[in-house]
């Protein structure tokens, strides 16, 4: 049965039957979350870059993508701020397949030529910062492997 | 302006969950419990599955199937790792279980 | 969930209209004085027009349902503003009255133009890095 927690193969979209999943070692955990950050800033990517591509295209909305972590304390204060995006389709048949993160509109840099709303500097250093967001939790999750990886082999290395 | 960076994230700390090792337990019919051999049983059963899923989603990567980058890498990482830690666990058993055996004599 | 690989198709969309874009910036200003095309008239000057595409992946949503999105030329458009009229009786493409109609191009504009197309590429290539860089790291996971 699929712990759907921790049963990471459920999360994939092109996802087939799961083999009997016992997902009984709570082992990792902790790197649930860390996986989960690490979707959400690849996705993030994805929308930022598409920004960056629609720079000279008339009428376009910049879209961003905030944490919808129930655990991140901060973002319940930042819910008022968000505004739901109507070009966002509703959930897809697969619930575990959904993104972390709830896609909104950023029209804070104004709107420009042809009702183009996207500023090319804002949303060059947005992707500079989701990078090194990324690459920070990568470093992360490759450390917390290395413990357990540690406890694994019995404190031998 | 709204914020260029994204509200940070929670780390959570890694923790181990295994059963309480103990001795012989009976239930209320009479029957016997074992509570570390059922961990250890699923524990192995825990690790094979790991591992099978970690083939296949890398298989999946391969083939063109799947394309999550990091989640592929850290579920194999994940399956080394549990796949090592239980074979430890089998290591102890049977040097304790040695261990006992010359004692006898 | 979205990869590496559909980010790649986002930001190799937005170089090739950046590309589409810097041609036609050429076209116009090569043909800044081209006061006789086949269609008869001047050159007229070209703009290309972009617009919001989606892709569909077989192992995952498609980009619009995620909030992304290719970019793609819907058109080359004519821009429909008068040429400049200049008074050369002698030329061999002026009208009755002795003008000549050069083209609506104007090379300060197509430079401005070019530049702000030139930022945009480099700005797609440096996403292009990004996601490399990301994926990097994701290859380190665990070694």
């Amino acid at each position: 049965m699929c712990v759907s927690g921790e049963c990471f193969v459920s999360r994939l979209y092109w996802h087939g039957p799961c083999k009997n999943w016992l997902a009984v070692s709570s082992l990792f955990s902790g790197l649930t979350p860390l996986q989960y950050a690490l979707d959400y800033h690849l996705e993030r990517h994805n929308v930022l870059s598409s920004n960056v591509a629609h720079v000279d295209t008339p009428g376009y909305r910049p879209n961003d993508l905030a944490r919808q972590d129930p655990v991140d304390f901060q973002n319940v204060l930042n819910v008022q701020m968000l505004r739901t995006n109507d070009m966002h389709v509703s959930a897809p048949a697969d619930a575990a397949a959904v993104t972390k993160g709830q896609l909104f509109e950023d029209l804070s840099a104004g709107v420009g030529q042809d009702g183009n709303y996207v500023s090319l500097d804002r949303e060059a250093a947005k992707v500079a910062a989701n990078q090194l967001r990324y690459d920070v939790v990568s470093a992360i999750v490759s450390a917390e492997l290395k413990q357990l990886s540690f406890a694994a082999n019995d404190g031998k290395g | 302006m709204g914020p260029i960076d994204a509200p940070g994230i929670p780390l959570a700390q890694p923790h181990l969950q295994l059963g309480v090792a103990g001795s012989t337990n009976r239930t209320a019919e009479g029957t016997a419990v074992h509570p570390f051999a059922d961990m250890l049983e699923t524990a192995i059963a825990s690790a094979n599955n790991r591992s099978q899923t970690a083939q296949i989603q890398a298989e999946d990567f391969a083939a063109g199937r799947n394309e999550d980058i990091h989640g592929t890498m850290l579920a194999l990482s994940q399956a080394d790792i549990e796949l090592r830690f239980v074979g430890n666990i089998r290591n102890k058993i049977v040097d304790a279980f040695y261990e006992l055996w010359r004692m006898q004599i | 969930m979205l990869s590496v690989f559909s980010a790649l198709e986002v930001a190799a969309s937005g170089l090739s209209a950046q590309r589409v874009r810097m041609n036609t910036i050429a076209s116009n200003l090569a043909n800044a004085r081209t006061t006789r095309t086949e269609q008869g008239g001047p050159y007229r000057r070209q703009d290309p027009v972009f617009e919001v595409a989606n892709l569909e992946r077989a192992n995952g949503p498609s980009l619009l349902e995620r909030g992304a999105s290719l970019v793609r030329v819907r058109e080359i458009r004519e821009d429909t503003r008068p040429g400049v009229m200049s008074y050369e009786p002698s030329h061999p493409d002026a009208n009755p009255d002795g003008y000549v109609e050069y083209p609506n191009v104007n090379a300060v504009e197509e430079m401005v133009n070019m530049i702000t197309a030139s930022r945009a590429y480099e700005a797609g290539v440096t996403s292009i890095e990004t996601i490399k860089g990301m994926a990097r790291s994701a290859l380190d996971i665990g070694r």
